[in-house]
């Protein structure tokens, strides 16, 4: 944690110098999350860019007053979220995500006594660097990542890739810890399950040449 | 107290589990467990395959390097 907050130092320092490369190497870090979890709130891509775009310039605006409370990162997003939500609500949309457990697809995968229905079995296709039927593993990550439900999927980049703590995410996104818990699970079991398909689907075709 | 978790209790822990957030009891519970199903066993591996590719997915913007140039003059006029 502290090596965390050595890292927030250097680059808070970076930004009020305002030089670029220390800049970009903050805006390269958090850029492309921030637009993603701006439209996890607005449901529209284009707002979402400005949003970010506006929570740069309010950074740079404000970076005098960073005291460390919170890591920068989340400093960063809570701008951004609260820039969003007003955003959503100028437009007349809910600015609450919607954190209903509509599916039950944990339960699913498991017969009346919490036995699996498919023994999962351990992989050898799935790695990042893989190709499998034609497509990067990584972009089959994304392409599942973006069709999981808003709430799930800000959670799962605050949490899962940007590496925010448990706290700073229920705050930024206004939501419980229990809220964050089970919708983080939820977000990582729908992968594995998109996972699990890609290889199955690669073991059966191997069988069948 | 249950001392055999089912399956399904598992994976509803393992996140916790890989978190290092379970109490010494539940991370008892969860060893023995993963003793004895392989499929589990399997599955707490893939769930380490899976972060390790949500982190590795995170989307490092290309440098915009128009939007960088907007908001770093605005910066620079303010001072």
């Amino acid at each position: 944690l502290s090596k965390q907050k050595d890292d927030d130092e250097l680059a808070v320092q970076g930004l009020i110098s305002g030089e670029r490369p220390a800049f970009e190497a903050v805006y390269r870090r958090h850029n492309g999350s921030m637009v993603r979890v701006a439209s996890a709130i607005l449901h529209n891509c284009a707002s979402a860019e400005e949003i970010a775009q506006e929570t740069w310039m309010s950074v740079m605006r404000n970076i005098g007053g960073f005291e460390g409370r919170s890591s920068l990162a989340g400093w960063i997003f809570t701008i951004l979220t609260n820039k969003a939500k007003t955003r959503a609500k100028r437009d007349g949309r809910s600015v609450s995500l919607d954190t209903s457990a509509n599916d039950d697809s944990i339960d699913d995968a498991f017969d009346g006594r919490g036995r699996w229905k498919d023994m999962p079995e351990l992989w050898d296709e799935i790695t990042p660097d893989r190709v499998v039927n034609g497509r990067q593993i990584l972009s089959q990550v994304s392409e599942a990542i973006e069709q999981l439900p808003p709430a799930q999927r800000a959670v799962l980049i605050l949490r899962g890739q940007q590496e925010l703590d448990a706290a700073e995410v229920c705050d930024i996104l206004g939501l419980t810890e229990g809220n964050v818990r089970v919708l983080l699970h939820r977000a990582r079991f729908s992968l594995r399950q998109t996972l699990d398909r890609i290889e199955r689907r690669k073991n059966k075709s191997e069988e069948t040449l | 107290m249950k001392i055999m978790l089912s399956c399904r209790d598992l994976v509803h822990q393992a996140d916790a589990l890989l978190d290092g957030e379970l109490s010494s009891w539940k991370k008892l519970q969860v060893r023995l467990h993963l003793s004895m199903c392989s499929g589990c066993s399997a599955f707490m591996d893939q769930m380490r395959t899976t972060r390790r590719l949500v982190k590795a997915e995170a989307q490092v913007s290309a440098s915009d390097d128009a939007k960088i140039d907007d908001i770093l003059s605005a910066f620079h006029t303010k001072k």
